[in-house]
């Protein structure tokens, strides 16, 4: 396989908090390889959103971090801010969550478009400008907004405006955090089309974290299941769906309303584990419906036991 | 917009209105009047008598009142009534050419001091130049304007080597008579009169700016695009120049508007300090000689200032913020 556009390597991330340390990612690792999509699922508060933004420097500064982030072989955080800033839109671009807020209430879209061609020295005057045009046409807006203030328009078109900004450096790799939380079902669906053009049509690299299983069954080639900073499980993203080898994962999926579905929507019981502190066994032997007690007390490793499938599970649910 | 800005100026109107009537009233509710602190050979209660009825004081409370508003709809302020009885528009004018400019000045020192102190406290939040700054803001906010002028006087204003008293050098002033004097020579002189004052107003009003600054960056620093435009590589600085200092204009300028009025408290013992002969002065000297006609008219046009300061700041705030519609 050729070489990764993105590597992460035993990715490590603790807080400094009042009386303590809390270690909300635990040696994450993943690849991205060109035009791939990559999913990152879990519940809230499974490190997901702080693996993105340790991937950007833009963690809080009572966090440190340790592991390595590689940008076509390049190494991120080796040299901390000023290294990582180069980088930034540059190689990777973001579209965070809740990207309604992504835009600066008063300046224009444009000026906002162009802001980071001028600053990385990618295009600058007239050129930027046709170019934010451009951009704005790429995602299905039309060129005049880029006089439109923020408020002027819609969530779903401020959400392509979003995406339009995060592609004007040209970056290598896209990382959209929960891209479509806040717009309804519709519009839902029109952006994450949108993406997968634009990673289809520019050889984009995504990397989409969201809760949301089906989303990454549709969209994504590749998906991580995170559970409490660990990766649970990675593999082929329908496979994880269809034949899902850690508890978590099925029960994740299980949790997933159905359209038309009757009787109760189903959950999983119980709270993670707390993070301020090594877990003697398995991170989610409390809440799962398998565990035995080997589970409470033996550490089970991320072990790759099927062609490009890891799982992290004592007892995974293997089905041939 | 038009229809906004009629609404606006019919209520500027009321205010001006409202605001005439009460100085008239509030002048006239002390006891005693122009004539009554006399003190001659000459001053019999007749000559008392015949004094008031030259200045109008023997008629009613509301005859002098339709008087007055009658005057002020011919743009007539009144005659002073300290003799040689000048009017009150040649009494003001005067002064008021030294204070706008000493005003200005305080508030362009308050706000560059104020928004960069308010900017560092934001900037590391949390930090010990963050409570030095706060703290900083905070004494100066609470510091008697007097106080701090006086102290001017006697450590600054010799270090600096800076006029401590007047709005021009007497040796000037004669050279002027004499023809020699370039406007540059002037202009330089009356800069040099006025920083003090100007410098003891700008370091009490910094205090609110450096709060009002560091309370409205710290809240859009924590703003989803702040976060956007660092994940973007812009560096720190030019985050906080382009996308939180904007923001932050909007509550600025309203202070810069409401602060008129309470900077003419300042000016007040300002000027008495450094006896420096603006509007401050004038007011205090009108005071004590119970000259209501001056004192009607140096109100009437604090007033104005202040209706239409903050009338100019509304009609800003689309410029600085879009989401804002008047109507």
């Amino acid at each position: 396989m050729a070489d990764p556009v993105l590597r992460v390597d035993e990715l490590n991330v603790w807080f400094e908090v009042p009386g303590g340390e809390v270690h909300p990612v635990r040696d994450v690792s993943f690849e991205l390889q060109r035009g791939e999509r990559l999913g990152l699922v879990g519940e809230s508060g499974c490190g997901k959103t702080t693996v993105m933004l340790a991937l950007m420097g833009l963690l809080p500064p009572n966090a440190s971090v340790s592991g390595r982030v590689l940008i076509n072989g390049v190494d991120l955080l080796e040299r901390g801010e000023v290294s990582v800033r180069e980088h930034r839109w540059r190689d990777v671009a973001m579209v965070f969550q809740g990207a309604m807020n992504a835009f600066n209430p008063v300046r224009r879209i444009g000026v906002q478009l162009v802001e980071p061609m001028v600053f990385h020295g990618v295009e600058k005057g007239a050129a930027a400008k046709s170019r934010a045009c451009e951009l704005l046409e790429l995602v299905g807006l039309p060129a005049t907004r880029f006089e439109s203030f923020p408020h002027e328009l819609s969530g779903g078109q401020r959400q392509r405006a979003a995406i339009a900004m995060a592609l004007a450096c040209r970056p290598k790799v896209l990382l959209a955090d929960e891209p479509t939380t806040a717009l309804d079902v519709i519009v839902q669906a029109q952006v994450l089309d949108l993406l997968q053009q634009l990673s289809d049509d520019l050889g984009l690299s995504l990397l989409i974290v969201t809760h949301d299983l089906p989303i990454v069954a549709s969209l994504c080639h590749r998906s991580v299941v995170m559970y409490a900073g660990q990766v649970a499980e990675s593999g082929a993203a329908l496979d994880l769906v269809r034949n899902p080898f850690h508890p978590y994962t099925r029960l994740l999926h299980a949790a997933t309303p159905e359209i038309g579905g009757s009787g109760p929507i189903a959950s999983i019981p119980g709270v993670p584990p707390r993070l301020d502190h090594p877990f003697p066994g398995c991170a989610f032997v409390d809440r799962c419906d398998v565990a035995d007690d080997a589970c409470a007390s033996q550490q089970p490793q991320l072990l790759e036991i099927a062609q490009g499938r890891a799982v992290r599970c004592l007892h995974p649910e293997v089905h041939q | 917009m038009t229809k906004y800005l009629l609404k606006r100026l019919a209520f500027a109107a009321l205010t001006i209105f409202a605001a005439l009537t009460v100085n008239f009233i509030l002048f006239r509710a002390l006891p005693g009047d122009a004539v009554s602190g006399l003190k001659c050979r000459q001053c019999t209660p007749e000559f008392k008598e015949a004094q008031r009825a030259a200045l109008g004081l023997d008629q009613s409370l509301w005859q002098q009142y339709v008087l007055y508003l009658k005057g002020l709809l011919h743009g007539d302020l009144g005659n002073s009534w300290r003799p040689p009885h000048p009017t009150v528009w040649s009494q003001l004018w005067g002064p008021i050419k030294r204070t706008l400019p000493m005003i200005l000045l305080g508030t362009v020192f308050s706000v560059v001091i104020g928004v960069a102190l308010g900017l560092l406290a934001a900037w590391r939040r949390g930090s010990m130049l963050d409570r030095t700054a706060t703290g900083m803001s905070l004494a100066a906010y609470s510091m008697p304007t007097q106080w701090l002028a006086l102290l001017m006087v006697l450590y600054l204003a010799g270090w600096l080597g800076l006029p401590t008293s007047g709005v021009k050098d007497p040796d000037l002033e004669i050279a002027q008579l004499l023809g020699d004097v370039g406007w540059w020579d002037l202009f330089i002189d009356q800069l040099r009169h006025m920083i003090l004052p100007a410098l003891a107003i700008g370091i009490v009003f910094a205090g609110d700016y450096a709060i009002i600054t560091r309370s409205a960056l710290v809240e859009t620093l924590s703003e989803d695009f702040v976060l956007t435009a660092r994940a973007k590589g812009l560096s720190r600085w030019t985050v906080i120049r382009r996308h939180a200092l904007p923001n932050a204009a909007l509550p600025i300028v309203t202070l810069i508007a409401l602060s008129l009025g309470t900077v003419v408290g300042g000016v007040l013992v300002v000027e008495y300090v450094f006896s420096y002969s603006g509007i401050g002065l004038t007011v205090v000297q009108a005071i004590s000689e119970r000259d209501y006609p001056v004192l009607q008219g140096a109100f009437l046009l604090l007033t104005v200032a202040v209706v239409f300061a903050n009338l100019f700041a509304d009609l800003l705030y689309p410029k600085l913020d879009p989401r804002v519609v008047l109507r």
